[in-house]
């Protein structure tokens, strides 16, 4: 799973600790989500994406191998 | 999805049993010091005495100052909102929620209490028993803390 979560972030010019706060998460959760270690659950990709204005898949996409 | 008002009104119903855990085993050890309690017939502890003698109430203060811990931890949740929005955060993290569905699992958890309460019940009562039950609770938390420190460093 590939995301632009660090991109948007850094666009919106959000700190990770504002960002995990907005969400309810903590800041590790965030700084795990970016380096692509955790993948976020359906919920807290769609608050995310809410946050940054954009579609889901904007933020989220699938790697080639996991297409199908 | 736990809700900012379920945590306090939780925190309240476990801070009510929390203080009747705690009074509870103050209790028995006033009641049986009290009494006529014997430890002296006990092979395994007449080779560690004084140590073995003092190692029960020990065993009971780190028990009663866990419970303690927890006391004070649910009146910061039910009195501070910083302290409520903290812990808020922390409980509803998924990333520590997903560690926790390896480490934490109810059947472990029910394991860990059930472990505990004979640990206590055999310091008092059947010391033959003690030394493996401690064995298997101390293997149980290297277990899960090994878990823990591993998921933790992998996600």
């Amino acid at each position: 799973m590939l995301n632009k979560v660090n991109e948007f972030r850094k666009k919106f010019k959000f700190t990770q600790e504002d960002l995990a706060n907005k969400l309810g998460v903590t800041r590790q959760t965030i700084i795990s989500i970016e380096q692509g270690k955790y993948i976020a659950s359906l919920p807290l990709a769609m608050k995310i994406a809410r946050i940054f204005g954009v579609p889901v898949e904007e933020v989220f996409s699938l790697e080639e191998g996991e297409l199908y | 999805m736990l809700t900012k008002e379920e945590l306090r009104r939780r925190s309240k119903y476990k801070l009510i049993v929390m203080i009747i855990s705690v009074i509870l085993p103050i209790s028995v050890v006033i009641i049986f010091s009290i009494g006529d309690f014997d430890f002296s017939d006990d092979s395994v502890y007449n080779k560690w005495k004084p140590i073995s003698y003092a190692f029960p109430y020990v065993l009971l203060a780190g028990f009663l100052a866990w419970l303690i811990y927890k006391i004070v931890d649910y009146a910061l949740i039910i009195k501070s909102d910083k302290y409520l929005d903290k812990k808020f955060i922390y409980k509803n993290d998924e990333r520590i929620r997903y560690i926790y569905r390896f480490t934490n699992s109810l059947a472990s958890k029910i394991f860990i209490y059930s472990l505990s309460v004979l640990i206590l019940i055999a310091t008092f009562f059947k010391h033959e028993y003690f030394w493996p039950l401690l064995g298997v609770f101390v293997l149980h938390w290297i277990c899960q803390i090994s878990v823990y420190i591993y998921y933790r460093n992998k996600i």
